[in-house]
């Protein structure tokens, strides 16, 4: 599949999400359509969410029962060896300890992918620069994507934690607009699109590219976009918002009439987000964790590492090697068993 | 103005064209890592072939410094096709393939030297450039055929060496004192 | 006027039209110089390995039995269930690109299926349409493709182009090791009978002698006693290795290349000086004809053969009641050692804990697998002072430290060779950053593709290894790549050869025995390659 049709796939089928969403808002707001309030205000989510948790639970407990018969970690340093050579104990774990410190590495701070570097050359002399921006963009991705899931629990809560009304506080400490513009959603969406603008715009990467590489990105900018848009342009009624919000985590649910298409665009594209996750690339958030090259120590010399399944193989013995090569043996001088027997 | 002043005026856009036909001939979804990644060590191939070409380009216009070759500018030129030329003979290309990034110079001469001439400029008469192209053009092709002869030398040695080896193995050589075997002897 | 002449490409009619086609449907092109030879018959019906036949890569039918495709894809299931790594690489990747340059063999060939990420949606395509619901019902939508003889040719040419070197996996956010995938993927081609004959014929002689190349017992002896003559002649001294001896403290297990091919013989004569000097410290060690190839060829083919080939070692350390094992230099057997040995063929109940009998170091880091590499081992007796070296006697040398793939990424064993070269060695310039260590770039031939047919293959892979030994040649004046691997010493040489000629390739021991003072030795006039010593012809 070329990079046309995938573009042209994927924004086909975000194009239905969003439809759909549009749709229903219209039925809610125009039509005054109750069933359709509480399809996609009510049932929707909530299957979109046991969706979700369902699907997390076994993807990844069908990672974690399928069997790690060997020690592989990729070993990027030292490895501990004599006393006095110095060991690289993130690079190269060796305790339990270790290999959780560099996980924490590698999930909170994208480590591998920070390796990138780039080598140029100053007045004959090599100079190491970072070629980082893949990294960057992954974080500041990753982080904002945290930051507005967490400030979203706000409208599950009541009343608001002040951790939450801290992060918010930092999150809009711009003092743009009012309300205040929130820096999260604008990184997020500015990290979404430069993650798709690399993808088109770099050969190989488009060459390696699916429609199930784009869907996501557009799902969250879409996402993002309405959220935002929500916020500064065509505000919505939040507190309508979190009376339907708080309904839901109550098992009290309402299907309110008044919020609006943009809000069922958004709450329909995010139902669709997340029941898509677990069927999806974005479960590397789960695997990552699992993942043997990295969540194992490099101690396979010093602590034995156990196969579940190891079983026995045919091995060519050292008897069936003599019984070939006796005669040859014996008059180079090597020693053998079968004479040896002999002659007590 | 002569060819040669002419075109040192224009290098930068003769150097553009050029890399951009040479990288032309490698698959798309190389061109740009070939091209772009700028890493002597992270992108070999692209780094030798950016340097061999500008390495030539001053050659041609008589630009090559006379210490970046120890005096011996054609040596020094020698040393570029080399470079490229080394890296051809083993990549997917023909001998005419390989070779043909040498006339895509011509190519870019005449593009650039056109350019001026629809603008109103006078061009000079550039055959000088061309015959040296063209000279290139030749050394290039000997250099290839030299790198085609040193990879299948390299693979008759290897072979050569096992079988001399097995021999050995097998007790079935009986080397006369102070004589190398034949195949290390050609290795000198 | 220009513009109606043609250019000299299109009179030729040289092709630079870009493939339209996604990866998924362009037609694999297998190139002469690219591929190996395929495995024949006698050596897969040796090791009980199924479908030997006469087959040749270039014609359109490969021979495959009639159920191949039930074959491959149970096979394929079976290795889902058993290896978390498989399932695992199949699910989460991301496809961000971070690997794509990362490989010798995209940066040398610009093939794009060279690129890890896209090595490994070879097989999983074909694993999203048989094994998930989404490639089932969406196919290509999900990047799912149905398996067929043409995607098995690609298999074939791709995972027979993957070192399994590992590089990539150091960059990839979630460790996805492209390594694991072509040793998968090759188990599955094995199914089929689908081997290369440099891997199959190598592991078939493994198996019956012992070594790769086939040696006979007596053979293997008599190519010592050359080495022992050879160092008698430089040194004065005659050393006196033993064979399958039992009751010695130590088993000596190296690549069967140290033994059989130059440069690699003269890293086996720095063994034999060494193992000689610590003989009156109270060293004990033995060599085996039977576990005589420490290399593992088995390694390349599938697990099974790995483990098959590997309990030689556990099994002749037993039968001879040696309390450990000591390990020659080489890449993969010691990823072997260190990362499966022990599960594979342990518990190794009847050695002990290996203590060095000259120093008295406990080598607790292998406690348990109970084998210790020779630079370790080295390392430890240069750091307490054991050895009388003459670092002089390898002045004519400048030395760069290529770091091999499995020691570097499979057990890091970074800083004991260096420590070694250093010790006996003036002069040592290391290679740019980005290309050792952990990053260390691969010969290019690796994992069995050390073929004579592939040489287009492993030159354009072993350019980027290359062009930094270049980089040192030109700015330093290195004239010498040490490196701890049998498969570096055989394909290294001819690619110095043409990439960087005047550039030699040495084992570390190799220095070692040129600058290890032995009690007793005459005035030495040449190093081991009887090339004259720096300074000698002066005197003289």
């Amino acid at each position: 599949m070329n990079v046309w049709a995938s573009l042209i796939l994927s924004l086909i089928a975000i194009g239905a999400v969003a439809t759909v969403g549009a749709v229903a808002g219209a039925a809610v707001q125009f039509f005054d359509l109750s069933a359709a309030a509480w399809l996609f205000g009510v049932v929707i989510p909530y299957l979109a969410f046991v969706t979700f948790i369902a699907g997390f639970i076994y993807r990844v407990t069908t990672w974690a029962r399928s069997p790690v018969p060997f020690g592989i970690p990729t070993v990027c340093g030292q490895a501990k060896s004599l006393p006095w050579i110095k060991q690289s104990r993130l690079e190269s774990p060796f305790t339990k300890l270790e290999v959780v410190a560099r996980m924490a590495l590698e999930i909170l701070c994208f480590r591998s992918l920070f390796r990138n570097t780039r080598m140029t050359f100053k007045g004959g002399r090599p100079l190491y620069g970072p070629n980082q921006w893949l990294w960057v963009i992954a974080l500041a991705f990753h982080y904002t994507f945290l930051v507005i899931v967490i400030r979203h629990m706000r409208f599950f809560t009541e009343p608001i934690p002040g951790v939450l009304k801290l992060l918010e506080a930092l999150d809009g400490f711009l003092q743009i607009g009012a309300p205040y513009v929130l820096i999260s959603g604008f990184v997020m969406a500015g990290a979404a699109t430069f993650l798709l603008l690399r993808r088109l715009a770099f050969a190989n990467i488009r060459y390696i590219s699916l429609p199930n590489d784009y869907f996501p990105l557009f799902l969250i900018l879409t996402i993002a976009g309405t959220g935002i848009l929500m916020r500064h342009v065509f505000k919505v009624d939040i507190v309508a918002v979190k009376a339907m919000m708080m309904g839901i985590v109550t098992f009290h649910p309402v299907a309110p009439m008044d919020i609006g298409m943009l809000f069922y665009i958004h709450l329909f594209c995010v139902c669709v987000l997340i029941a898509y996750f677990p069927w999806s690339k974005l479960m590397h958030m789960g695997g990552v964790f699992l993942s043997p090259t990295r969540n194992l120590p490099n101690n396979t010399r010093a602590v034995r590492h156990e196969n579940p399944w190891n079983y026995p193989v045919k091995v060519h013995t050292y008897e069936e090697y003599e019984e070939e090569f006796r005669e040859k043996m014996i008059e180079a001088g090597l020693p053998v068993e079968k004479e040896a027997a002999e002659e007590e | 103005m002569d060819a040669i002043g002419f075109f040192r005026d224009r290098k930068k856009e003769v150097l553009s064209k050029w890399r951009d036909a040479v990288f032309a001939s490698y698959p798309p979804e190389r061109t740009q890592f070939l091209k772009t990644k700028n890493d002597p060590f992270g992108n070999p191939v692209g780094h030798q072939i950016n340097e061999g070409l500008a390495g030539i380009l001053d050659y041609l216009l008589g630009e090559a410094g006379e210490e970046d070759c120890a005096g011996d500018v054609k040596a020094g030129v020698s040393r570029f096709l080399d470079a490229i030329l080394r890296i051809r003979a083993v990549q997917d290309f023909t001998a005419s393939q390989a070779v043909e990034f040498l006339f895509a110079l011509k190519d870019a001469l005449r593009d650039v030297a056109d350019a001026e001439l629809e603008k109103g400029h006078d061009v000079p008469d550039t055959r000088v450039l061309d015959r040296k192209v063209d000279a290139l053009a030749l050394e290039g092709f000997d250099i290839y055929c030299a790198c085609r002869e040193h990879l299948y030398e390299i693979r008759v040695r290897e072979v050569k060496n096992l079988s001399y080896l097995a021999m050995k193995r097998a007790n079935l050589v009986r080397e006369i004192p102070g004589l190398e075997p034949s195949g290390a002897a050609e290795e000198e | 006027m220009a513009d109606e002449v043609p250019k000299t490409s299109e009179m030729v009619k040289i092709d630079h039209a870009p493939p339209s086609t996604g990866w998924m449907d362009t037609p694999v092109v297998i190139r002469k110089g690219i591929y190996s030879y395929p495995a024949k018959k006698p050596t897969l019906d040796y090791l009980s390995m199924p479908f030997g036949r006469e087959w040749s890569p270039l014609d359109a039918d490969w021979k495959l039995p009639p159920n191949w495709l039930d074959i491959l894809l149970e096979g394929m299931r079976e290795r889902i269930d058993r290896f978390r790594s498989f399932r695992l690489f199949m699910d989460i990747c991301v496809r961000c690109g971070a690997c794509a340059d990362k490989c010798h063999y995209f940066i040398g060939t610009g093939d794009p299926k060279n690129m890890p990420v896209l090595r490994a949606e070879l097989l999983r395509s074909v694993y999203r349409k048989e094994f998930t619901l989404a490639g089932k019902l969406m196919g290509k939508m999900v990047g799912a493709r149905q398996m067929t003889a043409e995607v098995l040719k690609e298999w074939w040419y791709y995972f027979f182009q993957c070192s399994e070197c590992r590089r990539c996996s150091v960059f990839c956010p979630y460790g996805i090791d492209t390594a694991e995938i072509t040793i998968i993927g090759r188990e599955l081609l094995n199914l089929l009978g689908l081997n290369i004959d440099w891997i199959a014929q190598p592991a078939a002689n493994c198996f019956r002698t012992g070594n790769h190349l086939g040696i006979q017992p007596h053979a293997f002896k008599d190519m010592l006693d050359f080495f022992v003559d050879d160092t008698e002649n430089i040194t004065g001294v005659r050393v006196n290795p033993t064979y399958n001896r039992k009751g010695a403290e130590i088993l000596f297990v190296t690549p069967s290349g140290d033994v059989f091919a130059d440069p690699g013989t003269y890293t086996a004569m720095g063994y034999l000086i060494l193992f000689h000097y610590l003989e009156s410290l109270g060293f004990d060690v033995t060599w085996s004809t039977y576990a005589s190839e420490g290399g593992n060829f088995g390694f390349f083919t599938s697990h099974e053969m790995m483990k098959r080939l590997n309990a030689k070692m556990y099994a002749e350390a037993k039968r001879l009641k040696v309390k450990w094992i000591l390990g020659g230099e080489c890449g993969h057997m010691w990823r072997v050692i260190h990362q499966y040995m022990d599960t594979m063929n342990g518990p190794a109940d009847h050695l002990e804990t290996p203590v060095s009998p000259i120093t008295g170091t406990r080598f607790t880091n292998a406690a348990t697998t109970k084998m210790v590499h020779i630079t370790e081992f080295t390392a430890d007796l240069i750091r307490n002072g054991k050895l009388k070296l003459d670092k002089s006697r390898n002045d004519n040398l400048n030395v760069t430290f290529h770091d091999s793939c499995n020691p570097a990424r499979g057990m890091g064993l970074l800083d004991e060779p260096r420590y070694v070269i250093q010790n006996v060695c003036n002069t040592f310039h290391e290679m740019p950053e980005s290309t050792i260590r952990e990053q260390t770039f691969c010969c290019g031939s690796g994992s069995g593709l050390n073929a004579g047919e592939n040489l287009e293959l492993r030159f354009r892979g072993g350019m980027p290894r290359a062009n930094a030994v270049k980089h040192v040649h030109e700015k330093h004046g290195v004239n010498m790549l040490a490196c701890v691997c049998a498969i570096d010493r055989a394909v290294l040489p001819p690619l110095m050869d043409y990439w960087v000629p005047g550039v030699g390739v040495t084992g570390v021991h190799e220095l070692v025995g040129n600058a290890l003072i032995l009690p007793g030795e005459k005035k030495r006039t040449t190093d081991l390659r009887g090339e004259d010593l720096p300074g000698v012809e002066e005197e003289d």
